[in-house]
Protein backbone atom coordinates (compact mmCIF):
# COMPACT_ATOMS: atom_id res chain seq x y z
CA UNK A 1 0.00 0.00 0.00
CA UNK A 2 2.82 2.30 0.23
CA UNK A 3 4.69 1.65 -2.56
CA UNK A 4 0.99 2.39 -3.95
CA UNK A 5 1.01 5.66 -2.35
CA UNK A 6 4.15 6.77 -3.29
CA UNK A 7 4.38 5.98 -7.15
CA UNK A 8 0.83 7.44 -7.18
CA UNK A 9 2.11 10.57 -5.70
CA UNK A 10 5.08 10.51 -7.89
CA UNK A 11 2.60 10.10 -11.13
CA UNK A 12 0.28 13.46 -9.75
CA UNK A 13 3.75 15.62 -9.09
CA UNK A 14 4.58 14.45 -12.52
CA UNK A 15 1.25 15.35 -14.33
CA UNK A 16 0.85 18.62 -12.30
CA UNK A 17 3.91 19.29 -12.94
CA UNK A 18 4.77 22.42 -15.08
CA UNK A 19 5.76 21.28 -18.09
CA UNK A 20 3.27 18.34 -17.68
CA UNK A 21 0.35 18.83 -20.72
CA UNK A 22 -2.58 18.88 -18.04
CA UNK A 23 -2.81 22.53 -18.61
CA UNK A 24 -2.53 22.08 -22.42
CA UNK A 25 -5.42 19.64 -22.32
CA UNK A 26 -7.82 22.54 -20.11
CA UNK A 27 -7.27 25.20 -22.69
CA UNK A 28 -7.56 22.50 -25.33
CA UNK A 29 -11.36 21.71 -23.46
CA UNK A 30 -11.99 25.27 -23.04
CA UNK A 31 -11.02 26.14 -26.48
CA UNK A 32 -13.38 23.03 -27.77
CA UNK A 33 -16.09 24.72 -26.13
CA UNK A 34 -15.60 28.45 -26.84
CA UNK A 35 -15.12 27.93 -30.53
CA UNK A 36 -18.88 25.78 -30.93
CA UNK A 37 -20.38 28.06 -29.15
CA UNK A 38 -19.08 31.06 -31.84
CA UNK A 39 -19.44 28.50 -34.73
CA UNK A 40 -23.12 27.99 -33.47
CA UNK A 41 -23.45 32.20 -33.15
CA UNK A 42 -26.03 33.46 -31.01
CA UNK A 43 -28.54 30.42 -31.64
CA UNK A 44 -28.86 29.50 -27.35
CA UNK A 45 -31.29 26.54 -28.19
CA UNK A 46 -29.07 24.86 -30.78
CA UNK A 47 -26.23 25.46 -28.37
CA UNK A 48 -28.55 23.71 -25.37
CA UNK A 49 -29.69 20.82 -27.55
CA UNK A 50 -25.96 19.84 -28.56
CA UNK A 51 -24.54 20.79 -25.26
CA UNK A 52 -24.37 16.98 -23.41
CA UNK A 53 -23.19 15.43 -26.36
CA UNK A 54 -20.78 18.27 -26.88
CA UNK A 55 -19.36 18.34 -23.51
CA UNK A 56 -18.62 14.08 -23.91
CA UNK A 57 -16.86 14.54 -27.56
CA UNK A 58 -14.90 17.43 -26.13
CA UNK A 59 -13.68 15.04 -23.27
CA UNK A 60 -13.00 12.48 -25.02
CA UNK A 61 -10.68 14.58 -27.62
CA UNK A 62 -8.92 16.03 -25.00
CA UNK A 63 -8.21 12.64 -22.95
CA UNK A 64 -6.64 11.04 -26.22
CA UNK A 65 -3.83 13.72 -25.78
CA UNK A 66 -2.71 12.66 -22.45
CA UNK A 67 -2.83 8.72 -23.44
CA UNK A 68 0.26 8.94 -25.86
CA UNK A 69 2.73 8.84 -22.83
CA UNK A 70 1.43 7.02 -19.93
CA UNK A 71 3.74 3.88 -20.32
CA UNK A 72 5.90 4.66 -22.21
CA UNK A 73 8.72 6.83 -20.74
CA UNK A 74 8.65 4.77 -17.38
CA UNK A 75 9.22 1.28 -20.16
CA UNK A 76 11.64 2.27 -21.71
CA UNK A 77 13.51 4.50 -18.91
CA UNK A 78 13.89 1.39 -17.04
CA UNK A 79 11.79 2.63 -14.15
CA UNK A 80 9.07 -0.30 -14.53
CA UNK A 81 12.10 -2.33 -14.12
CA UNK A 82 13.01 -1.40 -10.76
CA UNK A 83 9.32 -1.46 -9.55
CA UNK A 84 9.08 -4.89 -11.06
CA UNK A 85 11.97 -5.71 -8.57
CA UNK A 86 10.46 -4.02 -5.82
CA UNK A 87 7.45 -6.41 -6.17
CA UNK A 88 4.79 -3.84 -7.97
CA UNK A 89 2.56 -6.15 -9.83
CA UNK A 90 1.98 -4.93 -13.39
CA UNK A 91 -1.38 -4.96 -12.49
CA UNK A 92 -1.52 -2.64 -9.54
CA UNK A 93 1.08 -0.43 -12.39
CA UNK A 94 -1.59 -0.36 -14.39
CA UNK A 95 -4.03 0.51 -12.25
CA UNK A 96 -2.36 3.72 -10.68
CA UNK A 97 -1.64 4.91 -14.21
CA UNK A 98 -5.16 4.81 -14.93
CA UNK A 99 -5.73 6.03 -12.02
CA UNK A 100 -3.43 8.85 -11.71
CA UNK A 101 -4.80 9.91 -15.58
CA UNK A 102 -8.37 10.31 -14.30
CA UNK A 103 -7.02 12.37 -11.21
CA UNK A 104 -4.93 14.52 -13.51
CA UNK A 105 -7.00 14.93 -16.78
CA UNK A 106 -10.36 14.01 -16.26
CA UNK A 107 -11.09 15.65 -12.56
CA UNK A 108 -9.74 18.90 -13.57
CA UNK A 109 -12.13 18.97 -16.30
CA UNK A 110 -14.83 18.09 -14.63
CA UNK A 111 -14.26 20.84 -12.06
CA UNK A 112 -13.90 23.10 -14.75
CA UNK A 113 -17.08 22.42 -16.66
CA UNK A 114 -19.66 24.53 -14.64
CA UNK A 115 -17.54 27.53 -15.46
CA UNK A 116 -16.96 26.94 -18.81
CA UNK A 117 -20.54 25.79 -19.21
CA UNK A 118 -21.36 29.17 -19.58
CA UNK A 119 -19.92 29.06 -23.36
CA UNK A 120 -22.31 26.60 -24.08
CA UNK A 121 -25.92 28.17 -22.27
CA UNK A 122 -25.75 25.22 -19.48
CA UNK A 123 -28.37 26.46 -17.00
CA UNK A 124 -27.88 26.29 -13.39
CA UNK A 125 -30.69 23.31 -12.96
CA UNK A 126 -28.22 20.67 -14.42
CA UNK A 127 -24.73 21.78 -13.59
CA UNK A 128 -25.19 18.63 -10.82
CA UNK A 129 -26.11 15.70 -13.48
CA UNK A 130 -23.91 16.99 -15.38
CA UNK A 131 -21.31 16.52 -12.71
CA UNK A 132 -22.60 13.46 -11.70
CA UNK A 133 -22.40 12.07 -14.96
CA UNK A 134 -18.88 13.26 -15.75
CA UNK A 135 -17.75 11.67 -12.22
CA UNK A 136 -19.19 8.02 -12.75
CA UNK A 137 -18.35 7.86 -16.65
CA UNK A 138 -15.24 9.38 -16.94
CA UNK A 139 -12.88 6.53 -15.24
CA UNK A 140 -14.08 4.53 -17.97
CA UNK A 141 -12.49 7.00 -20.48
CA UNK A 142 -9.37 6.93 -18.25
CA UNK A 143 -8.74 3.10 -18.23
CA UNK A 144 -9.78 2.65 -21.33
CA UNK A 145 -7.52 4.43 -22.54
CA UNK A 146 -4.83 3.28 -20.74
CA UNK A 147 -5.67 -0.21 -21.50
CA UNK A 148 -4.97 0.97 -25.42
CA UNK A 149 -1.55 3.06 -24.68
CA UNK A 150 -0.46 -0.42 -23.09
CA UNK A 151 -0.98 -1.60 -26.56
CA UNK A 152 1.26 0.54 -28.49
CA UNK A 153 3.77 0.15 -25.58
CA UNK A 154 6.97 -0.61 -27.81
CA UNK A 155 5.94 1.28 -30.97
CA UNK A 156 7.81 4.85 -30.28
CA UNK A 157 5.48 6.46 -33.39
CA UNK A 158 2.21 5.39 -33.31
CA UNK A 159 0.40 8.27 -34.15
CA UNK A 160 -3.45 7.12 -34.83
CA UNK A 161 -2.90 3.96 -34.08
CA UNK A 162 -4.65 4.15 -30.56
CA UNK A 163 -7.20 6.50 -30.95
CA UNK A 164 -8.40 3.96 -34.19
CA UNK A 165 -8.46 1.13 -31.66
CA UNK A 166 -9.46 2.51 -28.48
CA UNK A 167 -12.43 4.95 -30.25
CA UNK A 168 -15.17 2.29 -30.95
CA UNK A 169 -14.89 1.18 -26.84
CA UNK A 170 -15.68 4.97 -26.34
CA UNK A 171 -19.19 4.80 -27.68
CA UNK A 172 -21.15 3.12 -25.25
CA UNK A 173 -19.69 5.80 -22.89
CA UNK A 174 -20.44 9.06 -25.07
CA UNK A 175 -24.14 7.45 -25.71
CA UNK A 176 -24.78 6.72 -22.33
CA UNK A 177 -23.00 9.72 -20.82
CA UNK A 178 -24.45 12.57 -23.38
CA UNK A 179 -28.10 10.54 -22.98
CA UNK A 180 -28.39 10.89 -19.41
CA UNK A 181 -27.60 14.66 -19.51
CA UNK A 182 -29.84 15.11 -22.35
CA UNK A 183 -32.90 13.61 -20.09
CA UNK A 184 -32.14 16.31 -17.67
CA UNK A 185 -32.12 18.94 -19.66
CA UNK A 186 -34.93 17.63 -22.22
CA UNK A 187 -37.81 15.56 -20.32
CA UNK A 188 -36.78 15.74 -16.56
CA UNK A 189 -37.68 12.32 -16.63
CA UNK A 190 -35.61 10.83 -13.30
CA UNK A 191 -35.82 7.43 -13.61
CA UNK A 192 -34.83 7.28 -17.46
CA UNK A 193 -31.70 9.48 -16.12
CA UNK A 194 -31.02 6.87 -13.14
CA UNK A 195 -30.79 4.08 -15.56
CA UNK A 196 -28.43 5.36 -18.10
CA UNK A 197 -26.42 6.54 -14.92
CA UNK A 198 -26.22 3.02 -13.78
CA UNK A 199 -25.11 1.96 -17.34
CA UNK A 200 -22.13 4.10 -17.10
CA UNK A 201 -21.71 3.13 -13.39
CA UNK A 202 -21.31 -0.51 -14.79
CA UNK A 203 -19.32 0.50 -17.86
CA UNK A 204 -16.92 2.36 -15.54
CA UNK A 205 -17.19 -0.50 -12.65
CA UNK A 206 -16.15 -3.37 -15.37
CA UNK A 207 -12.95 -0.95 -16.84
CA UNK A 208 -12.06 -0.34 -13.60
CA UNK A 209 -11.75 -4.25 -12.73
CA UNK A 210 -10.78 -5.51 -15.99
CA UNK A 211 -8.79 -2.77 -18.22
CA UNK A 212 -5.61 -3.05 -15.96
CA UNK A 213 -5.99 -7.04 -16.10
CA UNK A 214 -5.96 -6.40 -19.64
CA UNK A 215 -2.74 -3.86 -19.39
CA UNK A 216 -1.53 -6.37 -17.31
CA UNK A 217 -1.41 -9.11 -20.02
CA UNK A 218 -0.39 -6.74 -23.02
CA UNK A 219 2.48 -5.50 -20.72
CA UNK A 220 3.45 -8.83 -19.74
CA UNK A 221 3.98 -9.74 -23.58
CA UNK A 222 6.40 -7.03 -23.91
CA UNK A 223 8.93 -8.50 -21.39
CA UNK A 224 8.44 -12.27 -23.37
CA UNK B 1 21.77 -15.73 1.80
CA UNK B 2 22.40 -17.49 -1.45
CA UNK B 3 21.54 -17.26 -5.11
CA UNK B 4 21.46 -20.61 -7.35
CA UNK B 5 20.90 -20.92 -10.67
CA UNK B 6 20.44 -24.45 -12.31
CA UNK B 7 21.02 -24.89 -16.35
CA UNK B 8 18.91 -21.92 -17.34
CA UNK B 9 18.01 -21.22 -20.76
CA UNK B 10 16.58 -17.87 -22.31
CA UNK B 11 14.55 -17.69 -25.89
CA UNK B 12 13.28 -14.67 -27.08
CA UNK B 13 11.32 -15.19 -30.63
CA UNK B 14 13.11 -18.75 -31.06
CA UNK B 15 16.44 -17.40 -31.06
CA UNK B 16 18.41 -18.72 -27.67
CA UNK B 17 19.84 -16.12 -25.91
CA UNK B 18 21.96 -17.98 -23.52
CA UNK B 19 21.82 -22.03 -22.56
CA UNK B 20 22.53 -24.08 -19.80
CA UNK B 21 23.94 -21.43 -17.40
CA UNK B 22 24.68 -22.76 -13.75
CA UNK B 23 25.91 -20.23 -11.25
CA UNK B 24 26.42 -20.36 -7.19
CA UNK B 25 26.93 -17.29 -4.87
CA UNK B 26 26.97 -17.60 -1.71
CA UNK B 27 27.08 -14.73 1.20
CA UNK B 28 29.90 -12.53 0.97
CA UNK B 29 30.89 -13.79 -2.73
CA UNK B 30 30.88 -11.72 -5.71
CA UNK B 31 30.73 -12.91 -9.43
CA UNK B 32 31.24 -11.32 -12.60
CA UNK B 33 29.72 -12.16 -15.89
CA UNK B 34 31.52 -11.54 -19.15
CA UNK B 35 31.02 -11.75 -22.67
CA UNK B 36 30.44 -9.65 -25.54
CA UNK B 37 27.64 -7.11 -26.95
CA UNK B 38 24.79 -9.22 -27.30
CA UNK B 39 25.92 -12.35 -25.97
CA UNK B 40 22.80 -11.74 -22.72
CA UNK B 41 24.47 -10.72 -19.34
CA UNK B 42 21.68 -7.89 -18.99
CA UNK B 43 19.28 -10.06 -20.23
CA UNK B 44 20.39 -12.41 -17.49
CA UNK B 45 20.75 -10.24 -14.90
CA UNK B 46 17.46 -8.98 -15.61
CA UNK B 47 15.91 -12.83 -15.84
CA UNK B 48 17.54 -13.22 -12.00
CA UNK B 49 15.64 -10.15 -10.68
CA UNK B 50 12.80 -11.62 -11.93
CA UNK B 51 11.41 -9.55 -14.41
CA UNK B 52 12.31 -11.49 -17.60
CA UNK B 53 11.00 -14.97 -17.83
CA UNK B 54 13.04 -18.05 -18.46
CA UNK B 55 12.96 -20.87 -21.06
CA UNK B 56 13.67 -23.70 -18.52
CA UNK B 57 15.97 -23.98 -15.36
CA UNK B 58 15.57 -22.77 -12.23
CA UNK B 59 16.74 -19.85 -10.23
CA UNK B 60 16.65 -19.98 -6.27
CA UNK B 61 17.38 -16.92 -4.30
CA UNK B 62 16.78 -16.85 -0.27
CA UNK B 63 15.79 -13.00 -0.21
CA UNK B 64 14.38 -12.01 -3.48
CA UNK B 65 13.18 -8.09 -1.54
CA UNK B 66 16.91 -7.82 -1.17
CA UNK B 67 17.89 -7.70 -4.48
CA UNK B 68 18.85 -4.28 -5.99
CA UNK B 69 19.02 -4.31 -9.80
CA UNK B 70 21.12 -1.49 -11.60
CA UNK B 71 20.25 -2.02 -15.20
CA UNK B 72 20.95 -0.20 -18.57
CA UNK B 73 18.45 2.31 -18.60
CA UNK B 74 18.82 4.73 -14.91
CA UNK B 75 15.41 5.38 -14.60
CA UNK B 76 15.75 9.03 -14.24
CA UNK B 77 12.88 11.25 -14.36
CA UNK B 78 14.22 14.89 -16.30
CA UNK B 79 12.07 17.28 -13.57
CA UNK B 80 13.57 15.91 -10.68
CA UNK B 81 16.08 17.16 -8.52
CA UNK B 82 18.73 14.49 -7.43
CA UNK B 83 17.64 14.99 -3.95
CA UNK B 84 14.30 14.56 -4.77
CA UNK B 85 14.87 11.37 -7.09
CA UNK B 86 17.10 10.27 -3.97
CA UNK B 87 14.10 10.32 -1.58
CA UNK B 88 11.67 8.51 -3.45
CA UNK B 89 13.63 5.91 -4.33
CA UNK B 90 14.86 5.53 -0.77
CA UNK B 91 11.01 5.37 0.76
CA UNK B 92 10.12 3.11 -2.58
CA UNK B 93 13.19 0.70 -0.71
CA UNK B 94 11.36 1.27 2.76
CA UNK B 95 14.75 3.96 3.89
CA UNK B 96 14.79 7.19 5.06
CA UNK B 97 17.22 8.89 3.18
CA UNK B 98 19.41 11.75 5.62
CA UNK B 99 22.54 13.89 5.66
CA UNK B 100 24.58 10.97 6.72
CA UNK B 101 23.79 9.19 3.54
CA UNK B 102 24.33 11.90 1.70
CA UNK B 103 27.88 12.00 2.46
CA UNK B 104 28.77 8.33 1.60
CA UNK B 105 26.75 9.02 -1.63
CA UNK B 106 28.79 9.47 -5.01
CA UNK B 107 26.74 12.75 -5.70
CA UNK B 108 26.56 14.84 -2.82
CA UNK B 109 27.60 17.54 -4.33
CA UNK B 110 24.62 18.49 -6.78
CA UNK B 111 22.08 16.73 -4.22
CA UNK B 112 19.95 20.08 -5.94
CA UNK B 113 20.83 19.55 -9.22
CA UNK B 114 17.86 18.88 -11.82
CA UNK B 115 18.54 15.47 -13.32
CA UNK B 116 17.40 16.81 -16.74
CA UNK B 117 21.82 18.89 -15.99
CA UNK B 118 23.12 15.62 -15.30
CA UNK B 119 25.87 13.95 -17.50
CA UNK B 120 25.73 10.34 -18.33
CA UNK B 121 28.56 9.78 -15.86
CA UNK B 122 26.61 11.63 -12.55
CA UNK B 123 23.20 9.92 -13.80
CA UNK B 124 25.59 6.39 -13.57
CA UNK B 125 26.55 8.06 -9.90
CA UNK B 126 22.80 8.79 -9.28
CA UNK B 127 21.65 5.10 -9.54
CA UNK B 128 24.95 3.81 -7.49
CA UNK B 129 23.46 6.67 -5.28
CA UNK B 130 20.03 4.72 -4.95
CA UNK B 131 21.97 1.64 -4.06
CA UNK B 132 23.67 3.45 -1.16
CA UNK B 133 20.11 4.26 -0.37
CA UNK B 134 18.66 1.41 -0.43
CA UNK B 135 20.48 -1.05 1.70
CA UNK B 136 19.93 -4.35 0.15
CA UNK B 137 22.35 -7.28 0.49
CA UNK B 138 22.12 -8.74 -2.80
CA UNK B 139 23.30 -6.44 -5.90
CA UNK B 140 22.89 -7.14 -9.63
CA UNK B 141 24.81 -4.31 -11.45
CA UNK B 142 25.26 -4.06 -15.09
CA UNK B 143 27.95 -2.65 -16.18
CA UNK B 144 28.37 -0.54 -13.37
CA UNK B 145 32.02 1.47 -14.38
CA UNK B 146 30.32 3.07 -17.37
CA UNK B 147 30.89 6.71 -17.43
CA UNK B 148 32.42 6.90 -14.20
CA UNK B 149 35.52 8.37 -13.33
CA UNK B 150 38.60 6.88 -11.32
CA UNK B 151 37.46 8.13 -8.29
CA UNK B 152 34.13 7.13 -8.16
CA UNK B 153 34.98 3.81 -9.69
CA UNK B 154 37.24 3.09 -6.74
CA UNK B 155 34.22 4.48 -4.35
CA UNK B 156 32.25 1.81 -6.22
CA UNK B 157 34.44 -0.84 -5.41
CA UNK B 158 34.87 -0.13 -1.92
CA UNK B 159 31.30 -0.17 -1.81
CA UNK B 160 31.17 -3.62 -3.52
CA UNK B 161 33.96 -5.12 -1.33
CA UNK B 162 32.15 -3.64 1.99
CA UNK B 163 28.62 -4.92 0.94
CA UNK B 164 30.67 -8.20 0.39
CA UNK B 165 31.82 -8.03 3.63
CA UNK B 166 29.07 -7.24 5.60
CA UNK B 167 27.68 -10.46 3.62
CA UNK B 168 25.77 -9.49 0.86
CA UNK B 169 26.21 -10.98 -2.77
CA UNK B 170 27.39 -8.62 -6.15
CA UNK B 171 26.87 -9.83 -9.43
CA UNK B 172 28.54 -7.81 -12.07
CA UNK B 173 28.00 -7.61 -15.65
CA UNK B 174 31.22 -5.86 -17.08
CA UNK B 175 33.53 -5.77 -19.74
CA UNK B 176 36.29 -4.51 -17.50
CA UNK B 177 38.45 -6.06 -15.20
CA UNK B 178 38.48 -3.63 -12.18
CA UNK B 179 37.01 -6.31 -9.66
CA UNK B 180 39.80 -8.25 -8.38
CA UNK B 181 39.19 -12.20 -7.23
CA UNK B 182 35.78 -12.52 -8.18
CA UNK B 183 34.56 -15.88 -6.67
CA UNK B 184 33.17 -16.70 -9.63
CA UNK B 185 33.16 -15.94 -13.68
CA UNK B 186 30.81 -16.86 -16.11
CA UNK B 187 31.69 -16.34 -19.71
CA UNK B 188 28.60 -16.41 -22.04
CA UNK B 189 30.45 -16.45 -25.04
Amino acid sequence: MKMFKLILLKELKKSFSFRANFIFCLLFYASILFLVSIGVGGERDILASIAPGLIWVAIILVCFLSFEDVYYEDYNDGTLDLYLVEGLTLYNFSFIKSFSHWLANCLPIIILTPILGIFINLSNDVIIPIITTLLIGTPALSFIGCMGASLTLSIKWHGLIMPIIILPLFVPILIFGSGAISIILFSGFEELYFRQIALLFGISGLSIVFCPLISFYIIKTNYE
Amino acid sequence: MEIELKNITCERSGVKIFEGIDLTLNSGEKGIIQGSNGSGKSTLLRSIAGILPISSGSIKINNKSDIFLLGHNQAIKQDYTVKEDLIFWSNLYNQKFNNELSKRLFLSNELDTQCKYLSQGQKQKLSLSRLICSNKKIWLLDEPFSFLDNEASQNLIFEINNNCLKGGIVLIASHNDLIRDPNLVVNLE
